[in-house]
């Protein structure tokens, strides 16, 4: 997995971006307010996530031996389960996979492993077609991009510029037929990919679960998309992280119960699916071939230290959706296909703090994460541990620190930080010669110039604009 | 890769172990298979009329219903929701649904589906109330595909297989297939739906445009 940008740099240049902003502002006040209500529905919600994060922690703590379970369950199943270390031997694996059936298209739902090994070019360059199915999915391929988020990976991109993308990809179509509404776009691309799925030679889904109770992949969408991609060709592989096991139907379901209220403010999402082994013998349709590839890339060196709890991670994404720098700033800044929160603690993880020392940066330490999380991960904790990290190895001056240490003191007491920003967002709009004067604020100043842009804090601009 | 796996295994087992043996983690996953703690009803769902509730929620998600007493209604309620709502009068039913009598109105055809029909009935396996959902299942006489490539999809369920809860609608779902359960279990709530084009919730994008359930109160 690469971080390929420069934050400060990436952010100041995402918040002068008119278009983009707007589509921040769209997204803020749609999966904010979705969650707010949906959790307001669901008196037992917090008694939910304690034991959604039970459940997360049970199986952390036994992770070997459900991996164990869930493999021979796969087996038993009729599927087969392949292991791989990193992001090259899972590329190398699907491209076998794929190459032992002669599969030359390659129907795929969306998967946020499937975005950390970098599977598309990697196929492509080896003579397999994938084809993104997820409508966001598909057109961010189309626009050669990666995800801005990881349950809406196109939240960033216009009506107007996908009629321009589907108008320059879809050339047999009538070049006068009207593309303005959503609507349009949307029969258009139903259209498309349902020839797509129903030619693709195989199909792929990513996992949000696992159950090793029996050897089962589950998906959710809204779309149908990852329905349609395996059971219409007649080889479905899975990939996932080896941490999405969970171990039964029961805890699935429990589970569930929390992740699309906290990842779209659905109380369910349209589409949940249950996948075991390959179609039996006297099945009516459904796949002949059922893989599962089990990614570590990084993963088994979190469990157990530091970053332990992130492991405990759903992908839900609300912590991007209730994060003001996300809000502020939308997930292309971070540079990593896990942006936002979940991703500032991630991306140094898997692909090294030297390549992502900017993204714990990346946050006001707000806590807004946290609160959100449906397995209560300690988001801020860990931003804090990969800032020490990130001082300890050097990769941050002495200057920037004490500005960020400060600033972190400030940042404990919310009523103080929020006083602190406000202020220091005012001082910003003046002439920088004056805030030499004041001892530890210049070097924080030196990295933090994309409030300066705004003249406002991040939490008042998001309170602003949600209320 | 039999070498990755085993790498894989010993980085899980070089902090695990600390915890103590891989025997006592094994012992502990077999145990809570054996015995999930299954968590109480949400209070939505608990001392209700769980077919009222069902219909509630399926309302919300863009379901429409039609509840009939007995099997022998289902053909006429079909054949008067697609006539509501200016659809063919063109049907595949799943071979579940094969003794259903059919009004001589409707053209009705049995089996899988590549994509040409228009309309698709199936039989639901259970309907959960808790969120509306319907659960239907793979098998010899249950196509899948069924479920997906039609623009209207019609779901049979039967008044006694409405529960409360995804757990309950899970054990319907995996029936005396013992520990294996159907190839595909599939939970519906409510037409395909995207809102990846600005947040707009646009509804019928690769799956069904529309989905209307049959609530029938015997089925045999
Ligand atoms: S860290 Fe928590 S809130 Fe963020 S994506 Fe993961 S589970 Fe969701």
């Amino acid at each position: 997995m690469h971080v390929t940008t420069d934050f400060p740099a990436a952010a100041k240049k995402a918040l002068a971006d008119p278009s983009l902003q707007a589509a921040l502002a769209r997204m803020r006040n749609g999966f904010v307010t979705a969650r707010a209500t949906a959790v307001a529905r669901l008196p037992e919600f917090e008694d939910l996530r304690d034991r959604a994060q039970a459940i997360r922690d049970h199986v952390l703590q036994n992770l070997d031996a459900y991996l164990e379970r869930f493999e021979a369950n796969v087996i038993a199943a009729g599927g087969q389960v392949h292991w791989c270390r990193d992001a090259a031997e899972a590329r190398q694996t699907v491209l076998n996979i794929l190459r032992q059936t002669g599969a030359k298209t390659f129907a795929k739902g969306k998967s946020m492993v499937g975005e950390e090994i970098e599977l598309n070019p990697y196929l492509e360059a080896n003579g397999v077609r994938p084809i993104e199915t997820d409508l966001g999915e598909y057109i961010i391929q189309l626009r050669h991009e990666t995800p801005s988020h990881i349950i809406a990976p196109a939240t960033h991109v216009s009506k107007e510029q996908v009629a321009e993308v589907f108008r320059a990809a879809h050339g047999h179509l009538d070049v006068g037929r009207p593309l303005e509404t959503p609507d349009s776009l949307l029969a258009e691309a139903r259209e498309i990919l349902r020839k797509e799925f129903l030619s693709a030679d195989a199909g792929m889904t990513g996992a949000n679960f696992l159950i090793a109770e029996t050897g089962t992949s589950v998906i959710v969408t809204n779309e149908g998309n990852g329905d349609l991609s395996q059971t219409v060709p007649k080889t479905h592989i899975v990939l996932a992280g080896i941490e999405k096991v969970v171990p039964t139907l029961d805890d699935v379901s429990v589970l569930l119960r929390v992740l699309a209220r906290s990842a779209t403010g659905q109380e369910i999402s349209t589409y949940t699916t249950f996948s075991t082994g390959p179609k039996r013998a006297t099945d009516m349709d459904g796949p002949q071939h059922y893989h599962v590839v089990l990614l570590d890339n990084g993963r088994s060196a979190l469990l157990g230290g530091q970053f332990h709890d992130m492991l405990r991670c759903i992908r839900c994404g609300a912590c991007l959706n209730h994060c003001p720098v996300y809000g502020a700033v939308g997930g292309h800044a971070y540079g990593s296909v896990y942006p936002g929160p979940m991703g500032s603690v991630l991306s140094p993880a898997f692909a090294g703090i030297e390549a992502a020392k900017h993204l714990p940066h990346a946050s006001t330490l707000c806590g807004a994460c946290e609160a959100a999380c449906p397995v209560r991960i300690p988001l801020p904790k860990m931003l804090r541990a990969w800032r020490d990290i990130s001082f300890e190895r050097g990769l941050v001056t002495q200057r920037s620190k004490l500005g960020l240490a400060l600033w972190s003191f400030a940042a404990r007491n919310p009523a103080l930080y929020r006083m602190g920003a406000a202020i220091a967002a005012k001082i910003l709009q003046k002439p920088r010669a004056i805030l030499r004067l004041v001892p530890g604020l210049s070097g924080w100043l030196a990295t933090r110039d994309f409030p300066a842009a705004q003249g406002k804090t991040f939490m008042a601009q998001w309170k602003a604009k949600r209320g | 890769m039999a070498d990755a796996r085993a790498d894989i295994f010993a980085r899980l087992r070089s902090s695990l172990d600390a915890g103590g043996p891989v025997d006592t983690r094994r012992a502990a996953v077999a145990s809570r298979i054996a015995a999930p703690p299954r968590i109480g009803l949400l209070g939505r769902v608990s001392n209700v009329d769980l077919v009222a509730t069902f219909k509630d929620r399926a309302g919300e998600l863009g379901v429409s219903i039609s509840h009939v007493v007995s099997a022998a209604e289902i053909g006429d309620a079909v054949a008067d929701y697609l006539r509501s709502r200016n659809l063919p009068q063109v049907v595949r039913t799943s071979p579940e649904l094969a003794d259903v009598a059919w009004p001589s109105s409707l053209t009705v055809s049995s089996g899988g589906t590549d994509g040409d029909d228009p309309v698709g009935v199936a039989l639901a396996r259970a309907g959960v109330a808790e969120t509306g959902t319907v659960v239907m299942a793979s098998g010899a006489a249950s196509p899948t595909k069924l479920n997906y490539l039609p623009e209207s999809h019609i779901v049979v369920l039967a008044a006694a297989n409405i529960v409360a809860s995804y757990e309950q609608g899970l054990d319907i779902a995996r029936g005396d297939t013992g520990d294996l359960p159907p190839r595909t279990i599939n939970w519906i709530s409510g037409p395909s739906r995207t809102a990846d084009i600005e947040q707009t919730i646009l509804v019928g994008v690769h799956g069904p445009k529309r989905i209307h359930v049959v609530i029938v109160d015997h089925l045999p």
